[in-house]
């Protein structure tokens, strides 16, 4: 399905009765200016802090219940946006599901595999729609891509090179900082978006050499070396304090594709790959980028609802998948090698410091 | 048996330090060789969580709030043995004095053994054309900040005269490196969106230190009882001059931006906003872009990009205090920093600038996209 945030809202969401529970930064930022963009508002605003929950709740319009826990409001809404801390993840949405609630849970599903694993259980469980916000499967130029490659016009894939970084990021709380609440830094964050796109376009991951800059706490910067089992090779580099190239390099034997990470962006050698059609799209004809969050998220939470109201699978759903990225996270963390910055030496060396290390 | 963890030979060893500014460049710094060099427990005071990522790379202790907040600054200061005060607040700028002396009393009041104040050379502005400036040197303060620093200094001055606060106070001078906003991304800023003026044909004395050296003065003046008291200004270990200082940056970054002028050209030359747009910036009118793109032709792209960059707009020292700053032929004397601090600076320029280059391509600020 081909969803444009212009079309007339759907009557039938109108019955689903949505919760949004962690009213951070992505809340504010995505979730809360998407159910405006497609005239929603939520029942029921739920954060540990209950100025946040009453700030967004005005900022949301309609009536929203301004509420410190979800628990004792369960009878007040029928699906969830759950965008919390990364160690909550599992305990809030199986939760969730158990009392027959739909969930949209904010992407990482969960910090570990194991967590990830109770989640499908419950989902398998539930009457509960679950998806996963793992937003750029949204994108259209992300979606074209995956069908081209799929359909083999980019011939056998050979390598691919992926940086995603910014200059600064807002964080609203500081679980994002502190790896027993996040379970990670860039890699947890950035890099999950960034190796599901892998899984998703290129396939199963056979081997990975991977480096950040943690000390201890999170890291900020992380690169990692990865050969895919289709024997594709490629270099990923993630960053939250530099401005990075922000696009996919993916080479085959018959060309080269770049996509914009956050956007439609598309470039091709040679061009008239754009002209190729693929999942009922041409390239080339793929509306241009919008920074905009709204839409795109608008379109991840009408894709939820669809399912909700006519008993379909998600685009993304909670799956199996998530457990396979949940342990590629993990044993990155678990392999973790030094990521050398040369501002770093001096202070290290010449000393017997004892550096603690990764999450 | 897993072997006993090495704890650093540092008196600083296992103690508490509070470093307001920790999410900063100089304070951010510090916190990371504390750690990591000295085997001490850092907390850091944090407004903005998201600026605070990259000191919390290390296993620090984050305390929420503001540096301007006197309750959030108790709250910090509790149980530390050593407080750094980097934090400035740019926004209401008086407002960093009484936050200042709140700091100081909390110090006090939680019996912390030392306070280091992060002054700034500044207080010196506008510095002297030529001689040696040392402590003792006149403290014009003549700018906001510049009297803020001062005023701050005064305080500490105050509470130690009175009230017995074992304040130390420490004026870094030009400090560069990898993060640091004035001395190393605002010039690459200007030397790639503009020319560069330098007064004194770019011979004025830059007093360039590398924030290494900065921090290594910071921590020994927490460490050292006899810089209790004492001010210390701490810059590099050469004479380097502005041309050689921006110099390093043209050079990391293949640009050609710097133009000496003679300094009565410059003031003459500035204008209030600092910023003089030179008639040749016309050339980036729409209008005129079309013709550019046939001149990139005919001339080719190498001596095209020579043109171009003699097009910039010209970007001169903003205001009289820093024209001075970069004429000045004054030399700074550190000779009390290394006889009290033991202050011995590793950075020469070359070395300083060697590594900040890696750091700004590893930055990508060599790309189009940073």
């Amino acid at each position: 399905m081909t969803w444009s945030f212009r079309r007339p809202r759907d009557a039938r969401w109108r019955d689903v009765r949505i919760a949004v529970i962690g009213c951070g930064t992505i809340a504010e930022a995505g979730h809360v200016p998407a159910l405006k963009a497609l005239r929603l508002a939520p029942a029921v605003l739920a954060d540990r802090d209950g100025a946040r929950a009453r700030a967004l709740a005005a900022e949301a319009g309609g009536r929203a219940l301004a509420v410190e826990d979800y628990r004792d409001h369960l009878d007040a809404f029928d699906a969830a946006i759950v965008a919390l801390p990364h160690h909550l993840h599992a305990p809030v949405t199986t939760d969730l599901l158990r009392h027959g609630k739909h969930v949209l849970l904010e992407k990482p599903m969960a910090v570990t595999p194991e967590e990830c694993e109770q989640i499908v259980e419950a989902a398998r469980a539930s009457q509960g729609v679950l998806a996963i916000g793992m937003i750029r499967h949204f994108w259209q130029n992300a979606q074209w891509v995956r069908d081209l490659i799929r359909q083999g016009s980019l011939g056998e894939v050979q390598s691919f090179d992926i940086r995603d970084g910014a200059r600064a990021i807002s964080i609203a709380s500081e679980f994002a900082l502190r790896p027993e609440m996040s379970g990670g830094g860039v890699l947890m964050n950035l890099g999950v978006h960034v190796l599901d796109e892998i899984l998703w376009w290129l396939g199963p991951v056979e081997s990975f050499e991977y480096r950040d800059d943690s000390y201890g706490g999170n890291e900020v910067n992380a690169e990692l070396d990865l050969r895919l089992v289709s024997g594709a090779r490629g270099t990923v580099e993630l960053s939250f304090n530099r401005q990075l190239r922000g696009t996919a390099i993916i080479t085959g034997t018959q060309g080269e594709l770049e996509v914009e990470l956050y956007g439609h962006g598309l470039k091709a050698t040679p061009d008239s790959l754009l002209d190729i059609q693929a999942g009922g799209r041409v390239g080339r004809e793929i509306p241009p980028s919008s920074t905009e969050l709204a839409p795109i998220f608008a379109r991840e939470l009408a894709d939820w609802l669809d399912a909700i109201v006519t008993g379909g699978m998600p685009r993304v759903p909670g799956d199996e998948h998530h457990v396979t990225l949940a342990r590629l996270v993990q044993d990155c963390y678990a392999n973790r090698r030094e990521l050398e910055l040369p501002w770093m030496r001096p202070a290290l060396a010449g000393t017997q410091a004892e550096v603690p290390h990764a999450v | 048996m897993p072997s006993e963890p090495t704890i650093p030979n540092s008196p600083l060893a296992g103690r508490r330090v509070l470093v307001t500014g920790g999410t900063g460049f100089i304070g951010g710094r510090v916190a990371e060789k504390l750690v990591l060099e000295h085997g001490a427990r850092v907390r850091v005071l944090a407004r903005d969580y998201g600026r605070a990522v990259r000191v919390a790379r290390l296993p620090i202790e984050l305390v929420s709030g503001s540096a301007l907040d006197e309750v959030a600054l108790d709250r910090a200061v509790d149980g530390c043995d050593a407080v750094v005060h980097a934090a400035h607040d740019f926004g209401d700028e008086w407002a960093n004095v009484p936050a200042a002396r709140a700091l100081a009393e909390a110090v006090m009041r939680h019996g912390a053994e030392r306070l280091v104040y992060v002054s700034s050379v500044s207080v010196h502005e506008p510095v002297p054309a030529e001689g040696v400036l040392d402590e003792e040197s006149p403290t014009p303060a003549g700018f906001r900040y510049a009297a803020v620093k001062l005023a701050i200094e005064q305080e500490m001055e105050r509470a130690r005269r009175e009230q017995g606060l074992p304040s130390v106070v420490v004026r870094p001078t030009i400090v560069y490196g990898p993060y640091s906003p004035p001395w190393t991304l605002q010039p690459i800023g200007a030397l790639r969106s503009s020319r560069v003026v330098l007064p004194a044909m770019g011979q004025g004395h830059s007093w360039a230190v590398y924030v290494d050296d900065v921090a290594d003065a910071i921590i020994a003046a927490l460490a050292r009882p006899e810089a209790v008291g004492e001010r210390f200004l701490v810059s590099g270990p050469d004479q380097v001059t502005w041309s050689d200082f921006f110099g390093s940056y043209e050079r990391a970054l293949g640009l050609h931006s710097l133009l000496p002028m003679e300094t009565e050209d410059v003031l003459r030359a500035q204008s209030p906003a600092g910023v003089v747009v030179s008639p040749s910036a016309l050339l980036r009118t729409p209008l005129a872009r079309g013709g550019i793109q046939v001149a990139k032709r005919v001339v080719g792209y190498q001596r095209w990009r020579g043109m171009r960059d003699r097009m910039q707009p010209l970007q001169f020292p903003a205001t009289r205090e820093q024209t001075a700053l970069y004429a000045t032929k004054a030399t700074v004397d550190i000779s009390k920093a290394r006889r009290l601090l033991g202050y011995a600076p590793q950075f020469d320029l070359q070395r300083g600038m060697a590594i900040t280059s890696d750091y700004l391509h590893w930055s990508q600020f060599d790309q189009p996209w940073a």
